[in-house]
């Protein structure tokens, strides 16, 4: 049974996250910094140094040896975070889908939101550049998803204070012009609402269903103090209302309330069976593990 | 409280399959990333196939004992697939890039069926009544049989271009694998129809083939006389050795006939030297090399450089049989043997001949394990059993004889075939030789099995819905997509699930990276021949956004065209018409033309685009006429000023830098280009830009600030001229 290292990552590394295909590695550091690496050896991926964006650090390839006939990770770092004098460590990293390039949101520690995007002049080295930062004031931007939904990049973030909001890209060729669609607790009744719970992070997970007549819908659990808020929904737009709503609340009574370190779809492969309806989801907490 | 840490294992979630409920427990897989505790954060994820990547992360602000060199995080490729390549023993383990053959090589077979199978089944659902040829079925079967089983080697044909050693026991041949013997054993079994009548003979050919597999299980035949051929070379009285006979003996027991005739040629009697002294000695060998050569064998034909007499029928083989134990007897009650000086000699012959005669003692002392006894009982004692349960019941007795003291995979399979239970033959070949073996093979148990057919079409609640036949197709697949040289035969595979297999390509393809475009094109091949439009225009699109944003604007416009992107051409168009607007100077000109062209006239619904190529036009027009100052030219180009001029599509911020551009045309000397009639709307449309001036939203264009006063001057004097031209 086949097992290599791939890559090593550098140290202070705190997150990570694969691109869709699974062949670039985005690792965000407590430094502010992010690396990405990148599983295929081409001239395009032997990163240097450039202007354009706001630092780059050169780091050698790290392999070991029996594993040089594959095709070696290598890397390129950049530095995230509201600005370079604020150095802020990096808590998520979450790649855009590939219909908008290949880009990343990275999280920071401060609570702010960055985006930034692969990109490349006539013939010369790819760089990354920042496209826009999302920031909050007073509560912190945990984490983020993106999923499409009718042709369009929806973003869902989830914020400190238990709050959700559902960004939707108006432009498709740049990323820097976000309309705010929704804003809504993960609450399923209106009457638990409470007044500040404090989160300390967020799993979400858009459904990967394809398809033009799907409705957009997504999963998220919280990590906070309060049981309302952390227990894990799938929210679905609903056209007619133009607004979402929590479509079911997952969870067995004795685990309710549990806090959520991860949700996942299944991937729906069934096309032509009577079960490609029924929706696979994984949620798990931090006390049990919950499989619908 | 459930889900709590175990205190043994650690795990945060724990395994809910209770012991007492009969779960398999849980298989749990140690990973060796080489990063030191404590761990901060773990990360999982899907790669292709049954590939899974984990980054383990060490905590960032943690003060290990190893200081700077301790590694704070890694990422592991791990395959959880049991990889495609057969064979049970690991020191016979297929080579990767030999299993790739073998694997490309399988897929026009696999899909000829396959279509052959739909075909036939459209047929049988056409005409209700008639039920699908079973005849001309099989045969396709043992066409697709025959083909993947050349794709494995022959067994046959000698090594190439070996000289042929004059002592040489064993024939050097190419090493049979035992992916090549699963497959034959399971051809004769269940394909082969029309052999079937001389079964036994084709399983000790299958044995003489393979015998060498069997190592694993103690000493073969095979081992036992490669042993003797190494020591063969410095035996000076070869009669004398007592492995020279259990060589002989363990050759004839399972019908090497050549072999024997050949090692009995090596007897000291037949020496120049010896040939006086020993003739009676001699007589007796070569009476039993003669016994040997004729004995019969019921199969339709015999390879050259077989030996013994080939009987076709039943009737002719039983003549021939009677009458060969009737010499083996004979020769085994002559007086000559009292006239034989060496006493092993005497002692080995007879054993041979005890041997021909069926003597069940000595057969079950001259073979080394039950398979080649169970042989030995067709040569010998029961030439003509037929059916499984015979078979079945004669193998069990063999195995009571001569307990296995190892396993092999093909015994294993063996004893599946003959208890007629084809569960058992699945789980031997899933065990022992991988999922390429299991999912080829499939289609070799169904030949003529109904039991099989239904066992593997049958849909499985527990399997999700799909049957096993689909499950271990999806396997097959799923070890293809794991590397990177295999994963374009997994559609073939994946096309014949008919529950999941699309669901699974459509993932396999969405996943392919679109930096390189030759797989691009690849994946839009593989798209188009399985009518996956979706993935073809999603792949066209990610395409598209990649090279735009990496700077290859035109090949970016192309993919967003092959994808009928309205959304993001319209977007480009916008953009474009944008970037003209704010200067339009002649650099920029020839950046943007070809892009122009690419996009073509039907983009953009503001009339945006079809400003931009009228203006194209009109800069083409304007570089000729300045160049050639010819007055046909500048006249045409006066044309598309005036076109463009007159068209409301044309945005106001372009009039100035239109008429800026075309200031030299207003001077032309000696005609002027324009009527009376052309220069007022002309001066009409300055007029309408010098009130706009004063509105807030008036875009100012990058010209000269004297721009506005010289085009007044020029058309001022072709106003001037054009009154004194006009009758």
């Amino acid at each position: 049974m086949g097992e290599r290292q791939v890559a090593e990552l550098g140290p202070g590394t705190a997150c990570c996250g694969w691109n869709h295909c699974g062949r670039r590695l985005a690792a965000g550091a407590v430094d502010g910094s992010v690396s990405v690496y990148d599983s295929h050896p081409s001239p395009s991926s032997k990163w240097q140094v450039s202007s354009a964006s706001l630092l780059h650090l050169s780091r050698q390839t790290l392999l070991s040896p029996h594993m040089k006939m594959n095709a070696p990770f290598s890397d390129c770092s950049f530095r995230s975070g509201a600005g370079l004098a604020n150095e802020q460590a990096i808590v998520n990293v979450v790649w855009l889908p590939p219909e908008y390039g290949d880009a990343i949101a990275c999280a920071c520690a401060d609570g702010t939101l960055s985006l930034w995007e692969e990109v490349a002049a006539d013939d010369q080295l790819p760089t990354w550049r920042k496209c826009k930062v999302f920031e909050c004031g007073n509560c912190h931007i945990l984490n983020v998803h993106f999923g499409l939904h009718l042709g369009n990049l929806k973003m869902v973030a989830a914020y400190s204070d238990g709050q959700v909001k559902v960004y939707e890209l108006s432009d498709s060729l740049e990323l820097d012009k976000w309309q705010l669609q929704a804003e809504f607790q993960n609450i399923k009744d209106p009457i638990s609402r409470l007044g500040k719970p404090a989160c300390t992070s967020a799993s979400i997970a858009w459904n990967p269903r394809r398809g033009g007549r799907q409705q957009a819908s997504f999963a998220i659990g919280f990590n906070s103090d309060s049981p309302h808020i952390n227990s894990c929904k799938i929210w679905e737009f609903e056209d007619a209302h133009q607004r979402w709503l929590p479509l079911v609340e997952l969870g067995s009574p004795e685990d309710k309330g549990d806090e959520v370190c991860a949700v996942a779809w299944a991937p729906n492969i069934g096309r032509l069976s009577p079960q490609a309806s029924i929706i696979y989801l994984y949620a798990f907490m931090l006390q049990s593990c919950c499989i619908l | 409280m459930p889900g709590m840490p175990t205190d043994g294992g650690g795990a945060i979630v724990p395994f809910r399959g209770e012991p007492g409920l009969g779960l398999p427990p849980p298989t749990v897989r140690p990973i060796h990333h080489g990063v030191a505790p404590p761990m901060f954060r773990i990360y999982v994820s899907w790669s292709s196939g049954n590939l899974l990547q984990v980054a383990c992360l060490r905590a960032p602000n943690s003060e290990g004992a190893g200081g700077a060199e301790e590694v704070a995080g890694s990422v592991v490729e791990v395959n959880l697939g049991g990889g495609g390549s057969g064979g049970s023993e690991s020191e016979e383990k297929i080579d990767e890039a030999e299993m790739r053959r073998i694997e490309y090589g399988s897929v026009p077979a696999f899909a000829l069926l396959q279509s052959r199978k739909n075909a036939l089944a459209d047929a049988a659902a056409l005409s209700r009544a008639s039920v699908p040829d079973h005849a001309e079925w099989w045969q396709y079967v043992l066409e697709y049989s025959k083909t993947i089983g050349s794709l494995l080697g022959n067994a046959d044909c000698p090594a190439a271009f070996m000289l042929e050693d004059p002592k040489a026991i064993l024939k050097v041949r190419e090493k049979p694998t035992s992916l090549r013997a699963a497959w034959e054993l399971l051809e004769i079994f269940y394909v082969d129809k029309q052999l079937q009548g001389w079964l036994p003979e084709r399983l000790v050919d299958w044995l003489a083939d393979f015998d060498s597999l069997l190592s694993s299980m103690g000493s073969t035949t095979y081992s036992k006389l490669s042993n003797f051929q190494k020591k063969f070379i410095n035996l000076q009285i070869i009669e004398d050795d007592p492995d020279y006979w259990n060589g002989l003996s363990a050759a004839l027991s399972v019908g090497w006939l050549d072999t024997v005739v050949n090692m009995l040629r090596f007897h000291g009697s037949y020496q120049l030297d010896q040939m006086d002294n020993r003739e009676t000695e001699n007589g007796l060998v070569e009476a039993v090399v003669v016994l040997v050569s004729t004995m019969p064998r019921m199969r339709p034909n015999l390879p050259t450089g077989k030996l013994g007499q080939c009987c076709k029928t039943r009737p002719d083989f039983i003549k021939a049989w009677e009458k060969w134990r009737g010499q083996v007897t004979k020769l085994e009650c002559s007086a000559f043997w009292i006239q034989c000086g060496h006493q092993k000699t005497r002692d080995g012959l007879k054993n041979l001949l005890r041997i021909m005669m069926g003597n069940i003692k000595d057969l079950t002392a001259a073979t080394s394990n039950w398979l080649e006894l169970f042989a030995s009982h067709f040569l010998y004692i029961k030439p003509f059993t037929v059916g499984f349960e015979g078979m079945h019941h004669l193998a069990q007795k063999c195995i009571q004889l001569k307990p296995p003291s190892g396993t092999n995979g093909l015994t294993g399979l063996f004893i599946g075939v003959l208890s007629e239970n084809p569960e058992v033959v699945l789980a031997e070949c899933t065990n022992n030789f991988g999922p390429w073996l299991v999912t080829h093979a499939m289609e070799l148990l169904t030949a003529d099995n109904d039991y099989a057919d239904i066992m593997l079409h049958e849909e499985r609640p527990n399997l999700g819905g799909i049957s096993l036949e689909e499950l271990h197709r999806l396997v097959y697949a799923q070890v293809l997509c794991s590397h990177s040289l295999t994963w374009q035969i997994a559609p073939t595979y994946l096309s014949s699930c008919l529950n999941q297999g699309l669901g699974l390509l459509e993932i396999l393809l969405l996943k392919q990276p679109i930096q390189d475009n030759r797989l691009v094109l690849k994946t839009l091949e593989i798209c188009r021949l399985y009518e996956l439009d979706n993935v073809s225009t999603n792949i066209m699109k990610v395409a598209g956004i990649y090279h735009w944003k990496h700077g290859r604007k035109g090949s970016g416009v192309y993919w967003f065209q092959q994808a009928h992107d309205k959304v993001h051409l319209d977007r480009i168009a916008q953009l474009l018409f944008e970037r003209i607007g704010k200067s339009v100077t002649d650099d920029s000109f020839k950046q943007w033309e070809g892009l122009l062209e690419l996009l073509g006239p039907d983009i953009g619904s503001a009339g945006g685009l079809e400003f931009l190529h009228r203006y194209r036009d009109f800069k083409r027009s304007l570089q000729q006429a300045l160049d050639g100052r010819s007055g046909e030219a500048a006249r045409k180009t006066v044309d598309f000023l005036m076109q463009l001029m007159r068209n409301p599509s044309t945005p106001q911020r372009f009039w100035l830098p239109l008429l800026h551009d075309s200031v030299e045309l207003f001077n032309f000397k000696p005609n002027p280009l324009m009527d009376v009639a052309e220069t007022t709307l002309l001066l009409k449309k300055l007029r309408e830009l010098s009130m706009a001036k004063l509105r807030p939203d008036f875009s100012s264009n990058h010209l000269p600030s004297h721009a506005l006063s010289s085009v007044k001057l020029a058309l001022a004097s072709n106003l001037a001229y054009a009154i004194l031209e006009d009758p």
